[in-house]
């Protein structure tokens, strides 16, 4: 789901920097949002499970604003074997510590970035939005 | 390895600093580097990462590519730096024109009971220079300020140092002190 955006972003004059771990990407965005600039993280679920120790210790401790866009893996539409211990996993731990937003992958609003930003820089955290196959 | 005749964490970090012509964002790892980094020289430039350990090197990028006319400097333990080892792949990646990661090494995990870290008897000069390349990665005492303008970067500094015998000064800042002042040096 996040293959064909993280092309365009390559492409792209967005400055764009693939980390060959989930975790150094919070650090990357807790550093751009240090500096007052705003940094999307693209990550699956699994990997936001690896960096759940640098969300809460950096990105919550500092009360940092960037957009977390994930691929909720192993939702109903989504049953992949390998996938449902990534599911009940960020349901289990993901939620009960950040606010997510869910939307359908195949239906996002145009504005959905942009209001993740208000949103993360009025509550002073990160907004997570997951993005789900449905249906 | 005798390290008895080393300097001090504080004196590596201010050796360092002393390499630039202006001061360079400075983003400490939690424990020691951030308590030595602000005995050494405080500054608003500093970032105190009180958080996750290893991370340093990580948010120095962000800082990186948020300031790309300004130069940043990672500074991270040995220990913290083993945790966070493909942040160096990374930024190597990145082309990072304006980032260099100090790695002061002491052997030991300095706020955890000075127990031995895992890495104790890697070459870190060794592994710079696979990562950055044979110019990309020196020891700090083969540096002088001439030399460090000609390195590209991203690029590697190897601090080899003393087991602190003083105790680790208090950070004395909130997350919150840290960000703001942080926030004011990068708008400026």
């Amino acid at each position: 789901m996040l293959a064909e955006t993280i092309r365009l972003c390559a492409a792209s004059d967005i400055p764009y920097i693939p980390c060959a771990r989930e975790e150094e990407c919070i650090g990357v965005a807790c550093g751009a949002a240090m500096c007052g600039e705003r940094a999307v993280v693209l990550v699956q679920n699994a990997g936001l499970l690896n960096s759940l120790g640098a969300f809460a210790t950096m990105a919550l401790r500092y009360q940092l604003p960037f957009v977390v866009l994930t691929t909720n893996r192993g939702v109903l539409a989504d049953p992949n074997s390998y996938d449902i211990e990534k599911f009940m996993a960020f349901e289990a731990s993901v939620k009960p510590l950040t606010p997510v937003f869910s939307y359908p992958a195949s239906n996002l609003p145009a504005d959905l970035v942009l209001a993740a930003f208000k949103w993360a820089e009025a509550a002073r955290r990160p907004a997570v939005i997951a993005l789900e196959k449905s249906l | 390895m005798s390290r008895a005749n080393l300097p001090s964490q504080k004196e590596a970090i201010a050796s360092a600093l002393a390499l630039y012509d202006t001061r360079p964002f400075t983003v400490a790892d939690i424990g020691s580097q951030s308590a030595w980094l602000k005995a050494a020289s405080h500054d608003a430039r500093n970032l105190y990462v009180s958080g996750p350990m290893g991370l340093a090197s990580s948010v120095a990028l962000g800082v990186a590519a948020s300031r790309p006319n300004d130069q940043v400097l990672a500074v991270c333990g040995d220990g913290a730096l083993a945790m966070n080892l493909s942040s160096l792949v990374t930024l190597q990646g990145a082309r990072t024109a304006n980032l260099a990661v100090l790695v002061v090494a002491n052997g030991i995990y300095e706020y955890t009971g000075s127990l031995p870290v895992p890495t104790r008897d890697l070459d870190w000069l060794l592994l710079g220079r696979g990562i950055f390349g044979a110019e990309g990665c020196f020891r700090l005492e083969d540096l002088t300020p001439e030399k460090w303008k000609t390195v590209k970067r991203p690029a590697m500094i190897v601090a080899d140092i003393a087991p602190s015998t003083e105790k680790t000064p208090a950070l004395g800042m909130t997350p919150m002190q840290i960000r703001a002042a942080f926030l004011d040096a990068a708008k400026a």
